[in-house]
C-alpha cells in the first residue's frame, strides 16, 4: 500500500479543469474534466457541470491506489 | 471515452421484457423478488447462529448476493441483492467486494472457496468490518458471488473494540490488516487464517464461532441462487439479473425527476479533530432530469488519529443521503446507485489517503456525508425540508476483566446508541432511531446485563433538548450505566460542540454530553446528591463545570470522542445525545402538538 503525506492546504478541493467545448446535449460551454466515481468505481469524465450529462469517460484506478492524487 | 447512454424511465411491458432481456416477465419477477428474498434469509442465518452481538442482534453487517460477470447484459459482479441490516454495509459491498475480486483474480476462485479480507483502502469501510467472498458455479461457470461484510467486534490492535479516536495516529496502529486470502479453501476451513483471529484478536471463541457461521450464511445464498438458476437455466438467470438492475434504476430515475433541477449545498462541522479543531465538511448536491452528482469538494483535509474516512466510505454516505431523501423505498442494489456520480477530493477528511487511520472516522464522516445531502436538498423543495439528526455512531465501549464468577475472563462490552432525528416538512423528527447509515437494533438491557458487568440504571427522554419548529427535533436520551469492573473506555458522541441545526425557521437541537461521578452507584441507589460530575465530554467553564455554549478564552471543550479512557468500577457514567433540530417556524405548531409534549415530558410548560 502506497502511503502520502497530508496535505498542506486545510480545505480540498477536486480539480476542475475546463474543456473548451459546447455539450452536446444543453449547448452550454460548461463541460469539465474531473474524477467522479460511478456504481463501479473511478472515472475520469468529461462531463457538462450545467445539464450533468457526461459526454465521455474512462475508468481509472482509484488514487489511492494509482498514487495519482 | 465511451459514452454513457441513460436507461429509459418508462415501464416495461411483457413483451419488452422478453425482447430485452430473453426472460419472460413472470420469471424475471419471480427471480428479482427471490434475489432480495435471499439476501434476507443469508441475514436472519447471521442473526441467529452468530456469538458476537453485533451480528446476533445489532445489525452490524451486510450480507448478499453479487451479479455474473457478462459483458453482453452490461453485468459486472454488481450488488443485485442485499440484507436490510446495516446500509452501509450494503453500498460498500459494491466496492469492497468488487476490489477484492480484482486482487485475487475472478479466475483463481474454485467451488467451495471462502475468500476473507478486511482491507479499507481497497474499497472498504474501516479495519474492524471484515469482507469474505464465496464464488457461486453453476457446473463450471461462474454465476455470481456471495459476500458480507461483517463488523467484528474486536479486530486486534491497542485499543479494545477498534475504535480508537484520537490514539491510533495511523493505519498501522489499528489491528490486523488481511490482504484477501481463504478461509475456506474448497470447502475445507483454513487453520491459519482462523489463528489469525484466535491469536490476535480480544475474542477468540467469538470468532471461532463466527466465521463458520459467515460461511454458511454465504452457502446458503449460493444454494438458493443455484436452485433458481437449475429451475429457469442460466440465461434467464443472468436476463433476470439484469431485469433487477434495471428495474431498480428505472425507479431511482423516476423517484430523482420529481425533484427539481438545481445545485444546493450544505456545510457542517465535526466538533473537533484530534488537535481540538471543528472540521468542516460541505457537500453540494447537482440533480438535473434523472442524474446527480454529490461533490464534497472544500471539506476538511483529513486529519491524524482517526479523523477521516476511506473514499469508499463517503460515496457510501453520499448514495444513502440521496436514498433517504426520497419519499419511495428502493431496492438496495447496484441500479439505484447508477444515476449517481459523487466527487471525493483525494486528501480529505472523506477520502482518506493512507497511512491514516480511519477505523473512527468510518462511522463519524458516513453519518456526515448522509446528512448533508438531506441538507442541501432541503433547499430543493420545501417538502423535502429536514433539520439535522444526532449524526455519529454513538457509542461507549467498556473493556475489562468480568469477575462474577470467580474466574477473571477478559470482557469488552459495546454499549450502542440511538439518537433523535431533525423534524421534517411532514412530522415531528423520531426521538430514538439508528441514523441510517447503521439502521442497527440496540440490544437488549437484559441481555446486556447478563452478558457483561455493566448495569444499565436508566434510559430517558430529556425534556426541552430537541430544536423548536412547526415540526420539533427529537429529544435527546440519556442513559446512566455503571460498570461493575474497572475498565478502559473508547467513546465518540459527535454535537457535544455543536448541536443539530434546524431547518427553514427551526430551532437548533441541544448538545450533547458525557460525565462520570466516581465510585457512586451506592449514592445513586440510595437517591443520595451526586454532586458535581466530572465533565469527559462537552464545554465545561474554569471549574469544570458543564456549560451550553463555548466562550473563547473561558471555557474549555473536552473531545466528544476519546480512546483509553480509564472508568472505575461502579462509577455511575451519564451519557446525553444531543437533541434534533426543528423544522419551521414554531409559531405554527398545532397547539394540540404541544399539549401533547407537555404530557409526554419532551417539553416543559413554559418553555
Amino acid at each position: 500500500m502506497k502511503i502520502y503525506p497530508q496535505p498542506a492546504e486545510l480545505f480540498i478541493s477536486e480539480v476542475i479543469e475546463p474543456v473548451d467545448q459546447a455539450c452536446e446535449r444543453c449547448d452550454a460551454r460548461s463541460l469539465a474534466r474531473y474524477r467522479v466515481v460511478d456504481y463501479r468505481g473511478w472515472l475520469r469524465v468529461v462531463k457538462c457541470r450545467s445539464c450533468l450529462h457526461t459526454v465521455g469517460s474512462e475508468r481509472i484506478v482509484s488514487p489511492v491506489l494509482s498514487g495519482d492524487l | 471515452m465511451t459514452t454513457l447512454a441513460p436507461q429509459s424511465i418508462e415501464v416495461l411491458g411483457a413483451y419488452d421484457v422478453e425482447a430485452r432481456y430473453g426472460v419472460d416477465i413472470t420469471t424475471a419477477e419471480v427471480i428479482r423478488h427471490a434475489l432480495e428474498h435471499i439476501g434476507l434469509q443469508m441475514q436472519i442465518k447471521i442473526n441467529t447462529a452468530s456469538l458476537s452481538p453485533l451480528l446476533s442482534e445489532v445489525n452490524d453487517f451486510g450480507v448478499g448476493l453479487l451479479a455474473p460477470r457478462d459483458v453482453d447484459r452490461d453485468l459486472d459482479f454488481d450488488a443485485i441483492a442485499m440484507g436490510t441490516a446495516a446500509p452501509g454495509h450494503y453500498v460498500i459491498n459494491q466496492f469492497y467486494a468488487r476490489m477484492a475480486i480484482e486482487h485475487w483474480g475472478a479466475e483463481n476462485f474454485k467451488p467451495g472457496d471462502v475468500i476473507i479480507f478486511n482491507e479499507p483502502y481497497r474499497g472498504g469501510s474501516h479495519i474492524n468490518d471484515v469482507g469474505t467472498l464465496m464464488p457461486i458455479f453453476h457446473e463450471d461457470e461462474l454465476v455470481g458471488f456471495a459476500a458480507a461484510i461483517t463488523h467484528w467486534l474486536d479486530i486486534g490492535g491497542p485499543i479494545p473494540t477498534g475504535f480508537g479516536p484520537g490514539l491510533q495516529r495511523d493505519m498501522y496502529a489499528e489491528g490486523i490488516r488481511i490482504s484477501p486470502r481463504h478461509l475456506y479453501r474448497e470447502g475445507e476451513l483454513v487453520r491459519e487464517t482462523v489463528e489469525l483471529f484466535t491469536e490476535q484478536t480480544r475474542i477468540p471463541d467469538i470468532s471461532v464461532n463466527d466465521l463458520q457461521v459467515i460461511h454458511s450464511a454465504l452457502k446458503l445464498g449460493a444454494d438458493m441462487v443455484l436452485r433458481y438458476v437449475n429451475r429457469y437455466g442460466r440465461d434467464a438467470y443472468a436476463g433476470a439479473v439484469q431485469y433487477s438492475l434495471d428495474h431498480t434504476e428505472r425507479a431511482m430515475r423516476a423517484a430523482l425527476q420529481a425533484i427539481p433541477d438545481g445545485e444546493w449545498s450544505a456545510e457542517d462541522y465535526m466538533d473537533n479533530d484530534m488537535n481540538g479543531n471543528p472540521m468542516l465538511i460541505r457537500c453540494t448536491v447537482r440533480k438535473h432530469g434523472g442524474e446527480v452528482e454529490i461533490d464534497y469538494s472544500g471539506s476538511s483535509r483529513n486529519e491524524w488519529g482517526g479523523f477521516a474516512c476511506t473514499w469508499s466510505d463517503g460515496v457510501s454516505g453520499a448514495h444513502l443521503g440521496l436514498q433517504v431523501a426520497l419519499p419511495e423505498s428502493i431496492s438496495p442494489n447496484a441500479g439505484a446507485y447508477r444515476p449517481v456520480h459523487v466527487v471525493l477530493p483525494p486528501g480529505s477528511c472523506l477520502h482518506a489517503l493512507p497511512p491514516m487511520a480511519t477505523n473512527a472516522g468510518h462511522t463519524m464522516f458516513i453519518a456526515k456525508a448522509i446528512n448533508l445531502v438531506k441538507r442541501a436538498l432541503t433547499q430543493a423543495d420545501p417538502a423535502m425540508a429536514v433539520a439535522e439528526n444526532y449524526d455519529d455512531v454513538l457509542f461507549m465501549s467498556f473493556a475489562g476483566a468480568d469477575t462474577r464468577s470467580g474466574v477473571p475472563t477478559p470482557f469488552i462490552s459495546m454499549n450502542l446508541f440511538q439518537g433523535p432525528f431533525g423534524g421534517t416538512a411532514q412530522a415531528d423528527g423520531s426521538c430514538y432511531t439508528f441514523q441510517e447509515g447503521g439502521n442497527c437494533v440496540v440490544t437488549s438491557v437484559e441481555l446486556e446485563e447478563e452478558s457483561f458487568p455493566v448495569l444499565h440504571l436508566e434510559r430517558e427522554f430529556v425534556a426541552d433538548t430537541g430544536g423548536s419548529g412547526q415540526y420539533r427535533g427529537g429529544p435527546a436520551t440519556r442513559s446512566v450505566l455503571v460498570p461493575l469492573a474497572d475498565c478502559e473506555s473508547s467513546f465518540q458522541l459527535d454535537q457535544c460542540r455543536i448541536g443539530p441545526r434546524g431547518a427553514l425557521g427551526g430551532g437548533n437541537g441541544a448538545t450533547g454530553h458525557i460525565a462520570v461521578h466516581r465510585d457512586a452507584l451506592d449514592i445513586w441507589a440510595a437517591g443520595g446528591d451526586f454532586g458535581e460530575p466530572e465533565i469527559l465530554a462537552g464545554i465545561v467553564d474554569a471549574s469544570g463545570r458543564l456549560v451550553g455554549e463555548e466562550v473563547p478564552g473561558v471555557t474549555e471543550f473536552r473531545s466528544s470522542k476519546q480512546a483509553g479512557v480509564r472508568v472505575g468500577a461502579r462509577d455511575v457514567v451519564i451519557h446525553q445525545t444531543p437533541g434534533g433540530g426543528g423544522c419551521g417556524d414554531a409559531a405554527e405548531r398545532d397547539p394540540a402538538a404541544i399539549a401533547r409534549d407537555i404530557r409526554n415530558d419532551i417539553v416543559t410548560a413554559g418553555s
